[in-house]
């Protein structure tokens, strides 16, 4: 079993999770060899999906960090004359990570033995960040275009709640967003009037699409920057409905100008009616799935697998990686593409988001249906200071929990003084739900400019997890490191 | 399930696993292509083999078998791989008796990746490859094994003399027909309620390609 690594590979890739995978994948098709390394025994890194049986051993701490001993024996081992070690960090991408089950005096037996009793614990899949995918968006082209389609199956998003007050309980009602034009007609929250000026704007989002960008910056006329409201007064759009279309375009962009919001607009609607009505679709068994399916398409390209190993260092010599340090053996490699966990110490951070995640495992859902469906609630109108705050409910429907059960995700970015956890334990409470089961951590976004690496060449660092609800970043900027730091490097 | 009628397509995913050099790439050339080569590279962006097996006058079989590329080496191997799928065949080199333990760990890994609808393990074989070179490896170790680790079968096979490999294949696509028919496995994934196929709407995608 313990088979050696190979001696070279053209490109070494650290890290298992989806960025990663991507690129993998990009390096395996353009014909070079790949070996994919991740010190975790499973694919997916800060992208992971976890059942519940997982999520528990895979919480606790594992340090990584070379003693002065391994150290020293490492470089008489491995290093030639002129060559440097730079050891690899465990840069902490998901933090102060807390899990516990709730005992709840309802259950008569507690929760957590009786899903064990019936074999369920390995029917959760629990995503460290879920995220949605546009119909029409740069994931799906790329899963289509490279043919992972086929590995993947995805269901539609379909119900989306936007929250408002009650003026007399207080309580948070919860809406149901109409996006499809048949939604929209039979929808109690819009007024006939509103319904037909919303149906305009549509049309006038659907010529805006047709228009090239100079035609776009004369219509907008000076507002690009300013605030997304002020353009629909100008166009004439009712204070109700302006609050309309900004929740609704608001999970693409919380806080849109003229310009961003114009761009979600069409984004949206764009995506709508493309599978469904809803714009948005989501992975059965949850997101992780998603690195899962390009590392297999990196292997049939011939990208070799090893996880579960230590990876220990990196060899430098006159300013380019030459090798990489892994379970004690050398690897030589032309180049290295590493996730953020994996960039040493001593490399600047060039900039980093902190947010929120909470998971909850409910057995009742936020809002009953005639059906079970998969939920998603932009919170924005309740932390408006704040870019991200959304829950996402997926449960049986989406093979994320066994059937009766549900995931809660919450995702929230810090401004602001209220927090996204609090809002939700709001929205359990006024709903009677109790949760069973919690875990809290905070997700560090650590960007590093691949520029900037210690005056090192030949590292790339894959884009890090990011608050945002869908994959635009990624795709975006795997596609500019492919192409700068392959295609003319070694084309 | 509709009764299986003549010029019935059926087409069944079988993954082929084991430890690294036991000769699965072997064997699956040897079943598809009638092959052999003692230094084979692996096949480059082809997720799995096809091949049509009649395994009665009114039934013929797609087998669709699917080797494990660059993760077996180090047995971690992704969901995606095993996904949908109908049966396996675990192989093991009979020269080597550590790939025994291997092939064991690989039943482990298997049953607890992928199931039937109610929750039992999907059908496998045990194939004791090479055995056209002399071998520990008895008839009654291979029968123990095969039952005390519930596998369907056992066989001994040569891919380089080709001993064993059509008949343990035709033996696996009559116990894959007989599960299918007593209504055993989950919907396959693309027919199940509420599915998006991706595809369907890729038309709209085709020209612009993309590095990956």
């Amino acid at each position: 079993m313990e088979e050696k690594l190979p001696e070279y590979a053209d490109v070494v890739v650290l890290g298992t999770g989806l960025p990663e995978a991507l690129l993998a994948a990009a390096c395996g098709r353009a014909g070079l060899s790949v070996l994919h390394l991740d010190r975790n025994q499973y694919y997916g890194g800060d992208w992971s999906s976890f059942t519940m049986t997982m999520i528990h051993e895979a919480a606790e701490n594992k340090d990584c960090k070379l003693s002065s001993e391994e150290v020293s024996k490492i470089s008489s081992t491995f290093l030639k004359n002129n060559e440097k070690l730079i050891e690899l960090g465990d840069r902490k991408v998901v933090d102060d990570m807390d899990i516990k089950w709730i005992p709840r005096e309802m259950d008569e037996v507690p929760m957590q033995e009786k899903l064990k009793a019936l074999g369920q614990m390995r029917k959760f899949s629990i995503d460290l960040l879920p995220k949605m995918l546009l119909s029409k968006g740069d994931m799906v082209r790329t899963l289509c275009d490279s043919q992972v389609s086929m590995y993947a199956e995805f269901k539609l998003v379909d119900r989306q709640l936007c929250p408002s007050e009650c003026e007399k309980t207080k309580k948070i009602l919860l809406n149901p967003v109409p996006v499809s034009k048949g939604e929209i007609f039979q929808s109690e929250a819009l007024t006939m009037l509103e319904k037909r000026n919303l149906m305009k704007f549509i049309t006038f989002c659907t010529l805006w699409n047709g228009k090239t960008k100079s035609e776009q910056f004369i219509v907008m006329d000076g507002t690009g920057d300013r605030p997304f409201a002020e353009f629909l007064e100008m166009m004439g759009v009712s204070k109700k409905l302006q609050e309309f279309i900004i929740h609704t375009i608001g999970i693409l962009d919380s806080q849109p100008t003229t310009a961003s919001g114009m761009k979600a607009c069409c984004e949206f609607m764009n995506s709508v009616g493309c599978y469904g009505p809803s714009p948005f679709l989501f992975p059965i068994y949850g997101c992780g799935e998603l690195s899962q399916c390009f590392c297999r398409l990196a292997a049939v390209f011939g990208s070799i697998y090893c996880l579960g190993r230590p990876i220990q260092a990196l060899v430098e010599e006159d300013g380019k990686i030459v090798a990489v340090i892994a379970d004690n053996q050398r690897i030589n490699c032309r180049h290295v593409i590493m996730s953020s966990r994996y960039v040493p110490e001593d490399i600047p951070l060039q900039s980093s988001q902190k947010f929120d995640r909470i998971v909850y495992a409910t057995d009742k859902p936020l809002k009953k249906d005639e059906k079970e469906a998969m939920t998603l609630v932009n919170l924005a109108a309740f932390r408006p200071d704040s870019e991200v705050s959304r829950v996402v409910e997926a449960g049986g429907y989406m093979s994320t929990a066994p059937n009766g059960h549900f995931l809660v995700h919450a995702t929230g970015t810090q401004e602001g003084s209220s927090n996204v956890e609090s809002l939700v334990e709001r929205l359990f409470e006024e709903n009677e739900i109790s949760p069973y089961w919690k875990m809290s951590f905070t997700m560090n976004s650590l960007k590093f400019d691949s520029s900037q690496m210690g005056g090192v060449s030949n590292i790339v660092v894959a884009p890090p997890v990011d608050p945002s609800i869908h994959y635009a970043n990624v795709i975006d900027e795997v596609l500019l490191h492919f192409s700068f730091s392959f295609i003319f490097d070694i084309f | 399930m509709a009764a299986l009628t003549n010029n019935d397509k059926i087409s069944y995913k079988v993954l082929v696993i084991g430890d690294p050099g036991v000769g699965k790439t072997s064997i699956i050339r040897r079943f598809v292509h009638n092959v052999f080569s003692s230094n084979y590279k692996t096949t480059i962006g082809v997720d799995f083999a096809l091949k049509i097996l009649p395994v009665d006058e009114n039934t013929v079989v797609h087998l669709q078998i699917w080797d494990i590329s660059g993760q077996d080496r180090y047995g971690v191997m992704t969901r995606v791989y095993y996904k949908d799928a109908h049966a396996a065949i675990i192989v093991l080199d009979s020269t080597r008796e550590r790939t025994i333990e291997g092939a064991l760990r690989w039943k482990t890994d298997l049953d607890q990746k992928v199931t039937l609808a109610d929750g039992s393990p999907v059908p496998a074989i045990l194939l004791a490859n090479k055995c056209d070179i002399d071998n520990q490896l008895g008839d009654d170790k291979l029968y123990d094994l095969e039952t005390n680790n519930g596998f369907v079968g056992s066989f001994r096979t040569s891919a380089k003399e080709s001993v064993g490999i059509e008949e343990a294949f035709k033996f696996l696509a009559n116990t894959v027909i007989s599960t299918e028919q007593g209504g055993q496995y989950d919907v396959p994934f693309l027919n199940r309620e509420g599915n998006v196929n991706l595809d369907d709407n890729s038309t709209h995608y085709k020209h612009d390609s993309k590095c990956c």
